[in-house]
């Protein structure tokens, strides 16, 4: 600063001002939701599928013993829990209007897709 | 804000928490206001990173409600939500800037230029004071901000931050301090 005046600054006005001038655009309530959901419910998704693998593994020496094989069980419970994970998913996020999975918006599909990826 | 209004975000509140969908969409339209400004304070006016707190305050909102008994006033647990999301994008810009290394003249916290409309609207005063803010750490940006701005007592301060009014009453001492001394390096005096 060149010149050492002091000029005043009203700062409740100006902070408040500076806030609004740069807050973000609209809210994104839905994808809000779903994020929180994909959060809450990945970690219990993951078990599941951890369940899936130990009930594999469980099968497994049963086979050797002779009990039989029990081939796709993993896949099956995995499956199964997916399907339950989505319509769950659907029913947090989009609440009573929710179409099913196969009629989820696109944008929810994006989230739908991270959580089976992420677990 | 008009008594009926509080009481209809009490009971959307309410709703959200046990599952309603429809309401959290509302309760999240009327206080994305309040929401967007506390973020961008804490940004000290990055709009893409205020814009990274508020949707991160609505997504730990979202997962807060259920646990919302109505005890504190529905602004300070937004608030709390809020301080909770900042202080946890803040942790991630470090950890980012750690892994990336510094950037060229980078400095201590975001503070971009000014754009066209910000310097018709605000001028050198507003320039000034986003550098002014980038001297303080987030935490006292908001608190300051929370004070000065949306006009919280301290004990609602200490509410929303979960500290003692003890605390706050320091804090905001050593913030407002911090922020008068900066802003007396850019040419101005604080009302």
């Amino acid at each position: 600063m060149g010149s050492t005046e002091i000029r005043r600054m009203e700062l409740g006005r100006e902070l408040r001002a500076l806030a609004e001038l740069s807050a973000p655009g609209a809210p994104e309530p839905r994808l809000a939701a779903a994020e929180s959901f994909r959060r809450r419910r990945s970690s219990r998704f993951l078990g599941l599928c951890l369940a899936a693998g130990a009930a594999l593994c469980v099968g497994m020496p049963l086979a050797q013993r002779g009990f039989g094989p029990r081939p796709g069980l993993a896949g099956t419970l995995a499956s199964g829990a997916a399907s339950e994970v989505a319509a769950e998913f659907a029913a947090a996020v989009l609440g009573p209007r929710a179409p099913g999975p196969a009629g989820l918006d696109a944008e929810i599909e994006t989230y739908l897709v991270a959580l089976w990826d992420s677990d | 804000m008009a008594k009926e209004g509080v009481e209809g975000e009490a009971e959307l509140a309410a709703r959200a928490g046990g599952g309603d969908s429809a309401a959290f969409d509302e309760l999240a339209r009327r206080l994305w206001d309040r929401i967007g400004r506390y973020a961008a304070a804490a940004a000290a006016g990055d709009p893409e990173l205020a814009s990274r707190i508020a949707q991160e305050s609505l997504v730990r909102l979202h997962a807060a409600l259920p646990r919302f008994r109505g005890e504190a006033s529905l602004g300070t647990f937004v608030y709390r939500v809020c301080a909770i999301a900042a202080a946890d994008a803040f942790r991630r810009l470090a950890r980012e800037r750690r892994r990336l290394g510094p950037l060229p003249e980078e400095e201590e916290l975001p503070s971009p230029e000014p754009g066209p409309e910000e310097a018709a609207l605000r001028g050198e005063a507003a320039a000034a004071l986003r550098r002014a803010l980038g001297r303080l750490d987030e935490g006292e940006r908001a608190l300051v901000y929370l004070k000065e701005a949306e006009g919280l007592g301290v004990a609602e301060l200490a509410e929303s931050f979960g500290i003692p009014e003890g605390t706050v009453k320091s804090r905001l001492f050593r913030a407002r301090a911090k922020l008068k001394a900066a802003l007396e390096e850019e040419g101005y005096g604080i009302d």
